[in-house]
């Protein structure tokens, strides 16, 4: 017999709002908490907004006007950038999803071997830096060139090339290993903290590990896996790198492309800019909606007061198959790739073996040598931990006030947290620039600061961050709270005690999400970085300047080394595999 | 009569001796003038501890002037930030209006100058911060005279001018007699087989269009334009895409390939250049190549001291090195640059520099927009 919804929501005991204590004064930290967010976020999108109706050149006297939303909109190219936008966004979507829930469901929930290294191959997919992992593609894939192309073409006497980076496939080729590595992160720790025990009830009433899957396990951990969905999307609609390199010589142009134009036009069109986020800013309210439809009166308690089993199923001989397809995605979609990125840095140029001195250790030299390599690398370091720590916290705290308290001001909070998606981060960098600048002195001594930048990290990474740590308060059910309260605790130590420990892991991954794309951002930190504050990846973008990625590689490669030392320390030093215990 | 002429003579000599001292005097007195004044240069520089430098983007020249001008003046620090024409001036622009002025001195394009600085109020007239003699000396200079993309106002100096090459080739896939002029790029067999530099965002594609547009004249670079944007395999914004390619064999014709391509000839690329179309020569211009004093800035002796030096002999050597640019100093060498690069005898260029060619027009825009927007 199957495990119906209605018995499931039976067993699985309600969530109830938990009160914070009614006493006066903890209402002010509340009240300014919400304030700070407020200023944080919507001051500098208000900022952006009533700018891009500016219609004078910078620098000359500021006239108002509608004409930048007017030609925005009115460009014959838009409907067809629009189309291609949501045309790649859907496939991306829906191919990365398989994959993720596949590997989160293998890595957590089954026997299959190796399970340990298709973990870590696709963490080690998230590290990898984009630009450089799509060059490495192009090497590989090149209709003109590429290697495997070249190597088909001779192996099976081949006319035309199997392969063509260049094109709507090329694009959705390129973002897979990255697209499912970010999702499987997310989708992880939700995956892990799931009772084995309605599974097991399940499979007790005859259905098989497919049945399972599907009607079990996928149904109750719906607010993790449509976060990560709904953010998956919304970050697909904003790619651009992938789109620039592959799509551009196809004659494929996304709405993050038109943008990119616009902020690169002379003089830069940031107000048209800022008219067409405003499809993204759209849809992500349709996108809210539709997460809150979704989830309406349904409830996901996996995680209570009673103890629970994580136990893995055994697949028989079939842990073998998920074993297979497992490592033929990691060779494929990550090492392989890899592997020719670690190669083009040691070639002079990427790819080009028709020239005289192919190979050389120059670019190695030259980036590690740099004058003002150490003071990026330092930089780097306290931005990513900055933001790492500061971020996971805010997100946390903001996923708590919005899924357990009553006070007011809830759905604001929740609906600015997703706002920063819609804007490209160079806008965001140019918003925290007005805002910072125009807010007083004792704001204005920020600037210059790798505190701002900390701040733009913060705000551009909020809603991963948020959403995923909602997910997971609402898979805790709130009777620990409650118990914890009535055993004579204080809210602030019932938080630190229980709900904190119980969402390490995926305050863990979050932060090492924020740690990471702190590391490799350029546009959020471009308008708010000087000659001090720079950073490791505006170190990067001066190499591109010269026309030499690959030195830029050398540095994307670094950092992915530099991450898995941190890791590995951190797990020396006490941070284990992420597991929660009953 | 022999004593009368002996007087005059006598006299023509005192006079003469007078006239000598009195110039000699004149000339060390100017000498001391300039010494004085950069001496106190230097001490208030040094006082003032740093210099703030905007300039181009790119580690090669940012190691040159940091490197260079720290060897040359040990006790002032400069700090020196890359960045595009359009960023710099949107960051400048917000600093200054929330009344921060952390700028100094701004190394960029001549665009960047008329089109954001001017208009912002932001640039201090640069010859009265110029002291060295081989800085103020105009026959150190090429034509015999400092040169301004803004010739009535003088803010925006040109440190480099250089010849802009329309169209590379790979030789195997064409021959320099079927580029060498701008309608051979309209041939039908060349149909499929370019790729066209973006004309739209600033650059070396907007650069040759707005040569053009002088050169023939608004109606036939708009004909023009069409019909190559017909023609075109490609039209791309990745100046080392379209150079990879050329140099592959991908494409045979690159138009408008810019400055990147020295780096990446020095790095090994094989292509072929022609340098001006017979028929209309080509362009010279600055690239990043001009320099603008901030005014309101933080540390003007220290900024002084940078142009100075900068303007010098040896910095405009570090500066051309690393940009791969050709001073417009003459005993400044060209040895590090291709012969191409460095205007010839014979060769018509116009000037793409000027105030009034130097930034795109709206009517420019709105055509580009048209055929090139995407």
């Amino acid at each position: 017999m199957e495990l119906t919804r209605m018995e499931l929501t039976r067993r699985i005991p309600s969530i109830k709002s938990f009160h914070l204590p009614k006493i006066s004064w903890s209402l002010i930290p509340i009240l300014l908490f919400v304030g700070l967010l407020i200023v944080m976020l919507a001051y500098p999108l208000a900022l952006l907004i009533l700018k891009s109706f500016a219609v004078s050149r910078p620098g000359q006297e500021t006239v108002w006007g509608i004409g930048g939303w007017v030609a925005a909109f009115t460009d014959a190219n838009l409907p067809m950038a629009v189309a291609n936008t949501f045309f790649l966004a859907f496939a991306r979507i829906i191919i990365t999803s398989v994959f993720a829930v596949f590997f989160a469901w293998v890595v957590t929930r089954t026997d299959t071997p190796f399970k340990g290294f298709i973990e870590m191959a696709l963490w080690l997919g998230f590290f990898l830096p984009l630009l450089p992992m799509t060059l490495g593609w192009i090497i590989l894939l090149d209709p003109y060139n590429g290697l495997l192309n070249k190597f088909l073409m001779h192996a099976f006497g081949l006319t035309t090339p199997l392969f063509d980076i260049y094109s709507y496939w090329g694009i959705i080729w390129c973002h897979i290993a990255f697209s499912t590595s970010v999702r499987f992160i997310l989708m992880t720790p939700a995956f892990k903290a799931m009772d084995a025990s309605l599974e097991e009830a399940a499979r007790a009433s005859g259905s098989s590990n497919l049945g399972v899957l599907w009607r079990i396990t996928i149904p109750i951990l719906a607010p993790a896996l449509l976060a990560s969905t709904a953010l998956g999307f919304i970050r697909s609609l904003e790619s651009l790198e992938i789109e620039m390199v592959v799509g551009i010589p196809a004659g494929i142009y996304v709405v993050p492309t038109k943008i990119w134009d616009l902020i690169h036009w002379e003089p830069p069109l940031y107000g048209r800019a800022t008219a067409l986020c405003s499809i993204f800013l759209v849809f992500i309210f349709g996108l809210i909606w539709l997460h809150r439809v979704a989830l309406r009166g349904r409830e996901f308690t996996t995680v209570t007061g009673r103890s629970y089993m994580v136990r893995t199923f055994s697949l028989g001989p079939w842990r073998w198959v998920t074993c297979a397809i497992s490592m033929g995605f990691i060779f494929i979609m990550i090492l392989l790739p890899l592997a020719t990125l670690v190669m083009g840095t040691f070639m002079e140029f990427f790819g080009n073996f028709d020239i005289e001195k192919t190979w050389t250790l120059h670019h190695w030299q030259s980036a590690l040598t740099d004058p003002v390599f150490l003071r990026s690398l330092k930089n780097t370091l306290m931005l990513g931990f900055g933001a790492a720590l500061i971020g996971t916290l805010l997100y946390a705290l903001i996923s708590y006030y919005i899924v357990r308290t009553r006070f007011p001001g809830r759905s604001t909070v929740d609906i600015l947290s997703w706002l920063p998606w819609a804007l490209p981060g160079v806008l965001i960098s140019l918003a925290l620039l007005w805002a910072i600048l125009g807010s007083g002195d004792y704001v204005k001594l920020l600037y210059g600061t790798v505190g701002v930048l900390v701040l733009g990290i913060i705000i551009k990474e909020m809603p991963l961050g948020t959403q995923i740590i909602k997910a997971s308060v609402l898979q805790i059910s709130n009777e620990l709270e409650e118990a914890s309260k009535t055993a004579g605790a204080s809210w602030l130590t019932g938080f630190r005690r229980i709900l904190l420990p119980l969402l390490k892991p995926t305050m863990l991954a979050v932060g090492i999400i924020v740690f990471i794309s702190a590391a490799r951002d350029i546009p959020t930190v471009i308008f708010l970085a000087t000659n001090q504050s720079r950073t490791l990846s505006l170190l990067m973008l001066d190499y591109i300047a010269d026309a030499n990625m690959e030195k830029a590689a050398v540095l994307g490669v670094f950092l992915v080394l530099l991450i898995f030392f941190l890791l590995m320390l951190g797990r020396l030093l006490g941070f284990r595999r992420i597991s929660v215990h009953s | 009569m022999n004593n009368l002429k002996s007087i005059v003579a006598v006299a023509a000599l005192f006079f003469l001796a007078q006239l000598i001292s009195a110039s000699g005097s004149a000339w060390a007195q100017g000498d001391s003038d300039w010494q004085k004044k950069w001496d106190a240069a230097v001490a208030g520089a040094k006082k003032e501890g740093k210099v703030v430098v905007m300039g181009p983007p790119g580690d090669a020249v940012r190691q040159a002037l940091t490197q260079g001008f720290a060897k040359a003046f040990p006790d002032i620090a400069i700090e020196y930030s890359g960045g595009r024409g359009g960023e710099l001036s949107t960051k400048i622009k917000a600093e200054r209006d929330a009344g921060i002025y952390s700028v100094d001195i701004v190394i960029n394009g001549t665009s960047t100058a008329n089109a954001y600085f001017k208009p912002m109020k932001a640039l201090e007239p640069i010859e009265p911060q110029l002291i060295l003699p081989e800085v103020t000396d105009p026959k150190n200079w090429r034509d015999d005279r400092l040169e301004f993309s803004d010739r009535s106002t003088r803010f925006d100096l040109l440190l480099t001018t250089q010849n802009n090459v329309p169209v590379i080739f790979n030789s195997k896939l064409a021959q320099a007699e079927e580029v060498d002029e701008l309608s051979d790029l309209l041939a039908p067999k060349w149909k499929g087989k370019i790729a066209v530099q973006d004309p739209i965002p600033s650059g070396s594609g907007n650069g040759v269009f707005r040569w053009l547009w002088q050169a023939i004249g608004p109606e036939k670079t708009m004909d023009f334009y069409k019909k190559i944007r017909a023609q075109a395999a490609v039209v791309d914004r990745d100046q080392r895409r379209q150079i990879e390619w050329v140099a592959q064999g991908r494409y045979p014709i690159n138009f408008g390939p810019g400055t990147v391509m020295y780096q990446l000839a020095k790095r090994g690329l094989k292509f072929e250049v022609m340098a001006a179309f017979k028929d209309l020569g080509s362009y010279l211009s600055p690239g990043f190549g001009s320099a603008m004093y901030i005014n309101r800035a933080p540390h003007p002796n220290a900024g002084k001291v940078f142009l100075n030096w900068l303007l010098g002999k040896e910095g405009q050597t570090a500066f051309v090195r690393a940009m791969g640019y050709v001073s417009r100093r003459k005993d400044v060498s060209t040895d590090h640059v291709p012969a191409y690069w460095v205007p010839q005898e014979g060769v018509k260029y116009y000037p793409n520099y000027y105030e009034e060619v130097a930034v795109t027009t709206p009517e420019q825009g709105k055509f580009l927009k048209e055929v090139f927007g995407r």
